[in-house]
Parts: structure tokens; C-alpha cells; sequence
């Protein structure tokens, strides 16, 4: 398993690379440049004259390799340097926005667990029954359903109508309940179905077979062998929609006006907040990085096949 | 096996408590532990919130990078701009001499900076010298380039001397950036205001109290004010970037005023809300819409194309549904009421799309067959309309303008951009037809029309194409520095007359702002195009 | 004959039956279009905005007069053209290089999967976002980057599948006949991957179609006065309290057909798993 571990971690190198590459190569390649977008943002005419001064102060005048070198040297540090639009350090920002992101994610992954987990047990306890119809036609209508529309519909009932819930921004415990579940719904589908069809398929193991011979109650069977088992494929699929979730709450974002990480490169872009997108990049790149690791060596755990293949 | 198992599951609940440990539970009880008062019950009696649709930025009166509103509450200028006139601000009088050249401008005596330090010569002189030390990021206003020295007189008599006599300098000198105060603590070290301020500190009646980029700003009413103070202790302005959620919210009365200085608040939205019975208040135009066509390049750079469009285009019935009749329609570029604008124009274009038809007949533009839109050498007549794409009633401007040109064979093609690809082209000049608004009641006419002369500016660029433009922009600059009044109305006569002759503005309606607020609020007022006057605002028990 | 069965088993469910026909009406429809709108999906009649659902309306006016009804139908030549050449596209590439990289193996595979990787390290919205930052916004762009992430998720499910027939006998019988390692992958291994890949290219439509109109909604995506469905809704955001079937229309249209490409796909999953057992 260390070893497995190890030779994973020494995979990332390369790949730490090409991505502070392709962070750093943007602002080369990015129309008009980052000395126009820099003046553009300070209200100044980009004239031939402001255009040389502009590049010597943020030392695009450099060598390449210097210039990328001093940026890898600060960005390793987290330190992505000054935004164009506000003038202010971008890390600090930044890292708000993504702890916003990171929360309404996490309420997302509790509504995920309420309500597919139940779905998926009823379902699998009479599979084909009627609950288990509805369950399915419940979790094509959440994997269908823009969550653009779903946003504004929540908002309009549960804000504007019933008053009973804030409908943007992120004030207290509240605010959180409506733009998570919109972002979760379209995920509920693939986990109950999961979790059903490991269900099913664990009932019939021998390991079942066994435990209702030594005479254990149902009950028992069912949450010491069969949940547990049947979790699994739950749990490594999860961690892979994490980022996935994390890079989605755009447009739930937008809808519910949320602090977060999808509106903050929405507007860096519209802005061309270069450093900005540049320190976007390299953040969602290494946390995307961090929990897809995490959940190859999780499978890698429950699965040993997977350690001898790779 | 079991084991095993057992301790993946673990490990797996562990990563995700690694994953969002910090995050899940600190987010939220952060919020509810904030300093501000009054955060769990928004419209508590002290606060008034309002929302913007995005964040404040940095509030440096001297740079463009804060939102004009928020400078506006924390920082004065010498003079201020009330009802179309120029009055006393942190100057309480001055004095000019007899050639216009030298201005002498007495102190107000009761000023301090909300820090407590005073406000003073000194201190006037340091501002002045810090935005100077940048002439470049502001040509576009002429006063700037016109000021030869900045001294002081005394301790509460500051003399300005020009290059030139130039009339519009009282007034220019009450615009919110960037000459404005901030007190000694803000300056950096280096005292270049240009690259940073250490805090937002002026002499203006609000202080920003806590901010919080990207979600709200809480601005605390400033008791050491020297004039008369806003009602509400605290103001909160959250960022809500979507029209429709600030709507919401609205209605939900988290927030209790949307005050429309930058499109949060269409015209069909404001009557929506005005037929639910919320208090709504809509402004004198403040600033005038209009359409500048390229004169230089492209189907546009002939006169006859362009009057043409001008002709075609029913301002009676734009008004009445993209601004669901809340504006009235311009035949001008300024609207009357401003000074040196109520010139009688020697062309104008009244609505008559069988004229403009005949004129692209007569221009060469015909429909060959049965195709839709006029051609000419085998080139369809068909022009772009530039736009910022998250501006959707410039949006819906350009669908309806689609479809009245068509009617006379003209295509357009809307093209919707980010801001900057719309800055660029304004800038480069790229474009067929490009949204134009003029700068507003404290710039109108003089400091646009000034600008008429920079090259990066779309007015530039559209005008290019004029074959007397060299003599359009050595009319602008003798008329700047011109003493006489007479003269200048006469000069100011003659640049309308050419823009309007030459149809390079399609006029379309004047531009006013919109607030809608809940029931219990009164008192709101409107000044200048980006200002939110808050004094007169209270809540009624 | 397989195919048949596949169908058949597909089709044992009515739902799937009944999804598969609004499908095809709303498909349909949306090609025929030109010849059954009623109105110019243009034409602003600005005295009939906000107008109520009629005959010469059926689903009523927009808030410039015109017909939602005939926006809807040639949205739907919009939206659904691009998500399926976003989705067919990226699918033939991907499917191509999958069978590649799982036949071929080593340093091909072993370079194709280093690539997978550094795309698999960005969210695809990421990446999305990032080619839109540097081309500007824009259907073209837009489609551009869901080429540029989609492709990789077809590679890797047709590498694997290719992986798990390689070794079979029947494969080897070409390989130690001497047929090209060109004519093996598409004239034995293609045709047994081909159900799966289709399945999930159907499944990735309805994503796709999603992510599109998602886009739009932003501001990022098809531009005005096309009515592409998201743009539709995007236009509509501003409406919702003046008019809210301007945006309940168009949405409620994309569910559908995302629900029905959705429930099919995932049906014919299920069949084919069945066929594998």
C-alpha cells in the first residue's frame, strides 16, 4: 500500500508541472496581454509608452524562464500577487471564495447522503416495487432538471412565497440550505441508484448467505454486512464528484448570488483579472489533484486489484 | 476481509472530514458571530440595506477602481454638484482672478477627516499632489491638464493657477474622482495614493465600517460630519450580482432599497414592483442614450447609410416597451437642459422609414430579388451592433433596432461582448454601431466633448471618419479655454451641428434612474448619474 | 439480430417507449421547424408583449412580442445541432483513440494516459472556463472546449473496454491471421464496443445539453437574438416576475429532453449489461 501510495505521489511531479505551466503560459497567450489588461483595469490608455511601462513594472520585460521561475517560486508559497481589478492580494480572496465554495459543497454532500441513502435502501428492499419505481423516476427528474431552473423555482417558493428561507448570499446556517441542495440534486440520481444495485448485489452474497445460517436477525444482516459492503462503490464514486461538485456551483452561484469560487472566475474572466485566473487555475487544479488522489488510493485500499495493475 | 473493509470505510470518512474540516462548520458560524449590528435581522431601524451588483472594491479617491457611489459617501471635493449647479463643498468660497487663471479657494474651517485629524491646506495640497503625480491616468479630464501649480496660501486658503483660463474647472472639481480628499493616515509610505491607500479615510458622512470583498459592505454613519448627516446609523450594501435575485430579495425584504445606478432594475421589473405597491421613485434623465455610428469604416463611413438609420428608427415605440415607458425619446445628443445644449439644430431626423428606404435606394443599397436585406456589389447591407453581453437592456435595444432595420433591409448582428472586448472595440474602433451614453449631468456637455479628442474613447473613433474631424477638434480645444460666454455657446452650437448633420449619434432617449424601496422608507433623492444622495432617507415608524 | 434483442429488452418498460416518442416529436419538430412554426422568430411586435397563450401563440409572446412557441422550435435546431456535434464529435475522437491506446498499449497508451491525466487534473467546467477566458465567449468556443474535455471521458471507457476484448480468442484468431492492427480495431474491435459507447454517448448528450444551455445562462454561451434554449433562458431571467412562462417554457422543454435521452440511455445500459451476463 505504501508503496502504491508513493509511486502516486511521485506521478503527481510531472503533473504539478504542466499545470503551473498552463497557469502561468495563459497570460502569454491571452489576447491583448497582460500589460493591456493591467492598464485597461487602472483606467490608463494603452499607448506604446504605457504599454513598456507597464511590463517593466510587473517585469513581463523579463527572460521567460526568469519570469515563470519567480512565479513558481511566489505561487508555491501561495502567493499569486496583486489582482488587476482590485488592487488588493489575490490569496486571501481567493481563499475566501473557495472556503464558500468548499461549504456549500459539504452541505451539498450532507443532502446527498439524506436523500439518496434512503432511497437507495428502499429501493433495494423491493426491487421493482413500487417505491422502487418512483425512487428512479425521482432520480431521473433530478439528473434532468437545469439547476438554473431549480434555483429560481426554489427561490420563488421558498423565498419570495413562504419567506421562509434568505434567498442569496451567504448570511448564517440558512442561506446555506437552498443552493446546496439545488447543486446536489443533479447527484442524488447516480448514488441511490449506485448504492441500490451494490445493495441487490450484496443480499445475494455468500457472506449474507452465511451470516442468515448462523441465525442472525434480518435487521442485524442488513446493517452489519450488506449497508456496510454496499457503501463502498458509494463512497469512491463520491470522493470523484467532489471536484466535479466544487468546479458545478457556478451556476448555482450565480442563481443564488453565493461568494464563491465559480463567481469569482466569472468575473475575473469578464474583467480579464489575469493573475486572478491564474491563481484559479492552480487552485482548483491542485485540489482537484488532491481528492482525485485520495480517492484512487481509497479504491486502492478496498480494492487490492488495483494496486497490482497500476 | 472484514477488517480491511472496516478500515477503508475510515479512512474514507476521514479524507472527507480532512477534506471539508474548516470549511463545512467554520463557514457558517463566522457569519453569525459578525461585528455588524443588526446582521441577523437586516432591516433592523438603524440599518438601510441596499445591494450593488458587484463588490465596492478599493475605496482610493484617487483611482478608478472602487465603485463611484462608495467614494462618493466617504470623500468631498472642493466644490459639489446640486440641481445642475456647482456649490460650496469643502471650499465654502473662492476666488478667480480676472484673466481665469488663478483660483483662490477658502477652506472650510470644520472639516476633520474621520480619523479626527483636520482637514486642511496642507492636507489639500498633499491630495493634489498625489493625483497630479499621475496626469497620464486622467487626460480625459481637462482640468488636470490645465493646472500649472498647487500652493498654500495659508492654513485654510488653497491657490490653484492654470495654464489657461478654463470655464469648466469649478465643476470638474465637485466630479467624485479623482480629486478628492483622503486624510494622512491613508497615504502609503512612498505617499503614491496611484499604487495603494493604507485606509479609506475622507471627510465624507459615511466611514466603511466592514467589508467583506465579494459579499457586503457595512458603511457606519461619520458623527464628526461637518454638514448635514444621514438618518440611518449603519448602511449595508450587499453584492448581488443578478437583476432577478436582487428582485427577489427585494421582495423578500432582505434588502430594503434597489437604487438602479447600474442596471439592477429593469423597466418592467420597476412597474412590476411599483403595481405591488413598494415606494418607487424614478429620476430627471440624467444622461442621454444614443447610438454612435462609424464614420471612418465600413457600410457607415457614408453619410447617406447613416441618415438612413437615423430615419428608421422609432424612438417612440423603444421607449415605450424596452423601457416599458419610463423614458421619453431624444432627438439630440445633450438634452436641452443642460448648459450651452438648447441650440436650435439645423437638420433633424424624424421618424420616417420610407425616406430612409428611398435614401439607401438612392445610395446604391437595393433588394435584388426576393431577398431580405439591400446589397450592393454583391455585399449585404449588414452591420454590427456592439454591446456589453450582460447588459440585457442594450440586449433588447438591439433586438428591437433588428427588427426595425430590417424592415428597411438592414441587417444587424448583435454583437454581445465582455466588458473589455467591448472596451477594446470602443477603444480600436472595430465597430459598426456602438451603444453610447453620455457621461451625465455633471460632465455633460463640456467633459465629454473634451474627450471627443482621445483617441481611446469611441466618440474618437466614431468622429474619425468626418472630413473637417482636425477642425472639430481644434473647435473643442479653443472652446475649452474660450473666456467669453457668448463665444462659447456659439462655438458649442457649431460642434452639435456637425455631429448632428453628419448623423454620427442616433439619439435615442434620455437616461434616468430607477429606486424602488420598501413601504416604510422616504426621502429618496437623486443627484448625479453614479451618486446615491442618502441624507433625506429614513424609515417612517 | 442482436440488435433486436437489445432492443427488446430496452423497450420492456413502457416509460422508455413513451420518452422515445416525445424525443422523436420534439426532434422532429424542431427539424421541421421552418415549415410549422406559425410565427417569424424574429419579428418583435412590440403592442403584443408578455401576450397570453393563444391560437396564433400557443405558448404566448416573449417580452419583445414574439412567438415562444416558434423561439422554442428553432431553439431546438439550435441546441440540439450542437450538443450533438459536441457530443458525436468528441465521441468518434475519443472512441477512436481509446481502441488505440487499449490495443496498441505501451508508450502510446502509456503517452495518451499521461494526457488524460493533466485534463482529468481540472474540473471540465475549469477548462471550460479557462478556453472561454482566452478565446472569448461564444457558441464556437463553447463547443471547442466541451470538445476538448469531452473526448478524454470516451477514450478511457473505450480503452478499457478495448483492454477486456484485446485477449479474447477471437481478436487473437485476426491478429495470428495477419490482419493490420488498423483492421482489427475497427473490423473486430469497434463493432463489440460499439453498443456501450453508444449508450453512453447518449447518456453524455443529455450533459451536454445541460452544460450548453448552462453556459448560455451565464452569458457565456450562444448570443442573442438566436434562440438557442439556453439563451432562451437566459433572456428570460430577467422576466421571471413580470412573465414567468418565458422562462418556464424553455426549461421545461430542456428537461424533457434531457429526461428522455436520459431514460433511454440509461435503459439501454441496463440491456446491454443483461446481453454481457
Amino acid at each position: 500500500m505504501g508503496k502504491y501510495i508513493a509511486k502516486r505521489l511521485l506521478q503527481l511531479i510531472p503533473l504539478l508541472f504542466i499545470v503551473s505551466i498552463l497557469a502561468f503560459g495563459l497570460v502569454r497567450i491571452l489576447p491583448g496581454g497582460a500589460a493591456a489588461a493591467y492598464l485597461t483595469a487602472r483606467n490608463i490608455a494603452p499607448t506604446k509608452e504605457s504599454i513598456a511601462a507597464a511590463e517593466e513594472y510587473l517585469g513581463l520585460n523579463q527572460p521567460l524562464l526568469t519570469q515563470y521561475l519567480l512565479w513558481l517560486k511566489k505561487a508555491a508559497s501561495f502567493d499569486f500577487g496583486i489582482s488587476y481589478a482590485t488592487n488588493k492580494a489575490i490569496t486571501p480572496e481567493i481563499f475566501g471564495a473557495l472556503r464558500n465554495t468548499m461549504g456549500l459543497a459539504a452541505m451539498a454532500v450532507v443532502w446527498l447522503i439524506l436523500i439518496s441513502v434512503p432511497l437507495g435502501i428502499f429501493s433495494a428492499k423491493k426491487p421493482n416495487g413500487a417505491f422502487d419505481h418512483f425512487s428512479r423516476g425521482f432520480a431521473f427528474l433530478c439528473a434532468s432538471a437545469p439547476s438554473f431552473l431549480v434555483g429560481f423555482l426554489f427561490v420563488l417558493l421558498f423565498s419570495v412565497k413562504l419567506k421562509l428561507l434568505p434567498s442569496f448570499g451567504k448570511k448564517d446556517f440558512t442561506s446555506y440550505l437552498m443552493p446546496s441542495l439545488t447543486l446536489a440534486l443533479g447527484y442524488i440520481a447516480s448514488y441511490s441508484r449506485i448504492l441500490r444495485n451494490s445493495l441487490l448485489e450484496n443480499m445475494g452474497s455468500t457472506n449474507v448467505l452465511y451470516a442468515r445460517a448462523r441465525g442472525l436477525t434480518e435487521k442485524r444482516i442488513f446493517r452489519a454486512h450488506t449497508l456496510r459492503n454496499s457503501m463502498i462503490p458509494v463512497i469512491s464514486n463520491f470522493c470523484l464528484s467532489i471536484g466535479g461538485m466544487l468546479a458545478g456551483s457556478v451556476i448555482v452561484e450565480s442563481v443564488f448570488s453565493w461568494p464563491g469560487m465559480g463567481r469569482l472566475i466569472i468575473g475575473s474572466i469578464e474583467a480579464r483579472d489575469y493573475p486572478m485566473i491564474q491563481a484559479y487555475i492552480v487552485i482548483m487544479a491542485l485540489l482537484y489533484i488532491t481528492v482525485n488522489l485520495s480517492a484512487d488510493i481509497l479504491c486502492a485500499a478496498i480494492n487490492p486489484k488495483i494496486r497490482y495493475e497500476a | 476481509m472484514k477488517k480491511k473493509q472496516l478500515l477503508s470505510l475510515l479512512l474514507a470518512a476521514m479524507l472527507l472530514m480532512l477534506a471539508f474540516a474548516g470549511c463545512g462548520t467554520e463557514a457558517p458560524s463566522e457569519s453569525s458571530s459578525s461585528p455588524l449590528p443588526g446582521a441577523s435581522a437586516d432591516a433592523s431601524d438603524d440599518t438601510l440595506v441596499m445591494c450593488y451588483p458587484s463588490d465596492i472594491g478599493t475605496l482610493n479617491p484617487h483611482t478608478y477602481e472602487g465603485k463611484m457611489f462608495a467614494q462618493d459617501w466617504l470623500y468631498e471635493g472642493l466644490t459639489a454638484f446640486a440641481d445642475n449647479k456647482v456649490i460650496p463643498s469643502l471650499a465654502e468660497s473662492w476666488d478667480i482672478s480676472e484673466d481665469g487663471k488663478v483660483y483662490t479657494f477658502h477652506l472650510r474651517k470644520d472639516v476633520v477627516y474621520s480619523d479626527g485629524t483636520d482637514f486642511n491646506a496642507d492636507s489639500a495640497k498633499k491630495n493634489f499632489d498625489a493625483v497630479l503625480l499621475h496626469k497620464d491616468r486622467h487626460s480625459w479630464l481637462e482640468s488636470l491638464n490645465q493646472i500649472s501649480d498647487v500652493s498654500v496660501i495659508d492654513d485654510h486658503t488653497l491657490q490653484i493657477k492654470l495654464e489657461n483660463s478654463y470655464y469648466p474647472f469649478l465643476q470638474e472639481m465637485s466630479l467624485i474622482r479623482p480629486v478628492r480628499f483622503c486624510a494622512d493616515a491613508a497615504f502609503p509610505a512612498n505617499g503614491d495614493t496611484a499604487e495603494g491607500i493604507s485606509q479609506p479615510i475622507g471627510t465624507g458622512m459615511w466611514m466603511l465600517k466592514e467589508h467583506k470583498a465579494g459579499e457586503y459592505a457595512v458603511f457606519e454613519r461619520n458623527e464628526k460630519y461637518w454638514g448635514e448627516k444621514p438618518n440611518f446609523k449603519y448602511m449595508k450594501v450587499d453584492v448581488i450580482t443578478d437583476p432577478t435575485t436582487a428582485v427577489s430579495a427585494f421582495k423578500t425584504g432582505e434588502i430594503d432599497m434597489i437604487y438602479d445606478i447600474d442596471d439592477l432594475l429593469t423597466a418592467d421589473a420597476f412597474n412590476e414592483l411599483k403595481s405591488a405597491g413598494f415606494q418607487t421613485y424614478i429620476s430627471n434623465p440624467q444622461a442621454s442614450l444614443a447610438l454612435a455610428l462609424n464614420t471612418k469604416t465600413g457600410f457607415t463611413s457614408d453619410l447617406k447609410v447613416r441618415q438612413a438609420l437615423e430615419f428608421a428608427i422609432d424612438k417612440e415605440a423603444i421607449c415605450k416597451t424596452v423601457y416599458d415607458g419610463l423614458r421619453v425619446p431624444a432627438d439630440r445628443l445633450f438634452s436641452t437642459d443642460l448648459p450651452y445644449c438648447n441650440t436650435t439644430l439645423k437638420t433633424t431626423y424624424n421618424y420616417d422609414p420610407d425616406k430612409a428606404a428611398a435614401m439607401l435606394d438612392d445610395a446604391g443599397w437595393r433588394l435584388e430579388g426576393d431577398s431580405k436585406y439591400r446589397s450592393k456589389d454583391g455585399k449585404t447591407l449588414s452591420l454590427g451592433f456592439c454591446y456589453i453581453s450582460t447588459d440585457s437592456i442594450s440586449k433588447t435595444l438591439g433586438e428591437v433596432m433588428q427588427s426595425m432595420y430590417a424592415d428597411i433591409g438592414v441587417e444587424i448582428k448583435l454583437v454581445g461582448e465582455e466588458r473589455n472586448s467591448f472596451y477594446d472595440r470602443q477603444k480600436s474602433g472595430e465597430f459598426d454601431i456602438i451603444v453610447s451614453e453620455t457621461w451625465g449631468n455633471q460632465y455633460d456637455p463640456h467633459s465629454m466633448v473634451a474627450s471627443f479628442r482621445e483617441p481611446s474613447h469611441a466618440d474618437y473613433r466614431a468622429q474619425e471618419g468626418l472630413p473637417n474631424k482636425a477642425y472639430l477638434d481644434g473647435l473643442i480645444t479653443k472652446l475649452l479655454v474660450e473666456t467669453d460666454k457668448t463665444r462659447r455657446q456659439e462655438m458649442y452650437a457649431e460642434i452639435f451641428d456637425i455631429l448632428q448633420d453628419n448623423a454620427v449619434y442616433i439619439p435615442v432617449c434620455g437616461s434616468n434612474t430607477l429606486c424602488v424601496t420598501s413601504q416604510d422608507l422616504t426621502g429618496v433623492t437623486f443627484n448625479t448619474r453614479s451618486a446615491i444622495p442618502t441624507q433625506s432617507i429614513s424609515r417612517t415608524a | 439480430m442482436k440488435t433486436r434483442l437489445i432492443l427488446k429488452r430496452m423497450y420492456r418498460r413502457k416509460s422508455v417507449a413513451f420518452f422515445t416518442v416525445i424525443l422523436l416529436i420534439i426532434v422532429l419538430s424542431s427539424i421541421a421547424a421552418p415549415f410549422i412554426a406559425p410565427n417569424d422568430v424574429y419579428k418583435t411586435d412590440l403592442l403584443n408583449r408578455f401576450a397570453a397563450p393563444s391560437a396564433q401563440f400557443p405558448f404566448g409572446t416573449d417580452e419583445l412580442g414574439r412567438c415562444i412557441f416558434s423561439r422554442i422550435l428553432f431553439g431546438g435546431r439550435a441546441s440540439l445541432a450542437y450538443a450533438l456535434i459536441a457530443t458525436s464529435i468528441a465521441s468518434v475522437i475519443g472512441t477512436t483513440v481509446g481502441m488505440i491506446s487499449g490495443y496498441k498499449g505501451g508508450w502510446v497508451d502509456g503517452l495518451i494516459m499521461r494526457i488524460c491525466d493533466i485534463m482529468y487534473s481540472f474540473p471540465h467546467l475549469v477548462i471550460t472556463l479557462v478556453i472561454v477566458a482566452v478565446l472569448g465567449s461564444g457558441i464556437y468556443n463553447i463547443l471547442i472546449a466541451m470538445l476538448v474535455t469531452q473526448w478524454l471521458y470516451y477514450a478511457r471507457m473505450s480503452r478499457s473496454l478495448t483492454i477486456n476484448i484485446r485477449n479474447q480468442d477471437f481478436v487473437a484468431a485476426a491478429r495470428s491471421s495477419g490482419s493490420s492492427a488498423f483492421k482489427i480495431i475497427f473490423k473486430h474491435i469497434l463493432p463489440n464496443i460499439i453498443p456501450q459507447m453508444i449508450a453512453i454517448t447518449t447518456i453524455d448528450f443529455g450533459h451536454t445539453i445541460l452544460t450548453i444551455s448552462g453556459l448560455s445562462f451565464l452569458g457565456l454561451g450562444v448570443q442573442p437574438p438566436s434562440p438557442e434554449w439556453g439563451a432562451l433562458i437566459n433572456g428570460a431571467r430577467d422576466f421571471i416576475y413580470t412573465d414567468i412562462k418565458l422562462l418556464l417554457w424553455p426549461g421545461f422543454i430542456i428537461l424533457l429532453v434531457v429526461l428522455s435521452v436520459n431514460v433511454i440511455g440509461d435503459n439501454l445500459r441496463d440491456a446491454l449489461d443483461m446481453k454481457m451476463d
